[in-house]
């Protein structure tokens, strides 16, 4: 009777290991693709950022096409871009001038590296309670066997 | 875990609010409305903040 509580002990005890395995391995896939999500957001920055530098270079007057839908443009003239309208967050967007709007969009890009840094240090140290875990589970395994052999 | 979410909106409000108070005279400020950008006033931008705070 008392061996049948231990070993009901003991399989509470994996189960809840396993549990906390899987909560970890669970955060780490959710801090995977917030990482990628910020890596995404912060190549579309960079990509702004050259785009309106390449805007500026080529002036006023320049034909370009602007997007309507994914399927079809049509055609603009493009007016010098002294002036940008840059989201800043909570659905407000602002006018700032070129020089300004850079700024902003490099502040935003910096900021994202920060959180992105920040990300993977906690994904680092839940891949250490991962292996921390695996280890006890091994253990805890280990144990169990010693303990039905020795009951042999 | 949802404070801490709530708390989070709330300074990045606060910040918007700072850089909206500090832009020069004249600069145009718009409000998105589902597709549509709609041009509004300081004011009308700080007041819809503190709606879409309230939220």
């Amino acid at each position: 009777m008392a061996a049948k509580k231990e070993i009901k002990k003991d399989d509470k005890r994996m189960a809840e290991l396993n549990r906390e395995l899987r909560s970890y391995i669970n955060q780490i896939e959710t801090l995977r693709v917030n990482i990628t999500n910020i890596d995404a957001l912060i190549s579309e920055y960079r990509t702004t950022i050259t785009t309106l530098q390449n805007l500026k270079d080529l002036g006023k007057g320049k034909e370009v096409l602007l997007p309507v839908g994914r399927i079809a443009q049509v055609s603009a003239k493009l007016e010098a871009v002294e002036k940008v309208v840059v989201s800043i967050g909570s659905s407000i967007s602002v006018e700032l001038t070129f020089d300004e709007a850079v700024k902003q969009i490099e502040k935003e890009i910096s900021a994202l590296i920060l959180l992105r840094q920040a990300l993977e240090k906690t994904m680092v140290e839940l891949y250490g309670k991962v292996e921390e875990l695996t280890q006890k589970i091994r253990e805890h395994g280990r144990e169990e066997a010693t303990a039905e052999e020795g009951k042999k | 875990m949802e404070e801490k979410r709530q708390q989070q909106k709330k300074e990045r409000n606060k910040q918007i609010e700072e850089f909206i108070s500090k832009l020069p005279e004249g600069r145009k400020i718009y409000y998105r409305f589902g597709n549509l950008m709609v041009e509004v006033s300081r004011e009308e931008a700080l007041e819809l903040i503190k709606k879409e705070e309230e939220k």
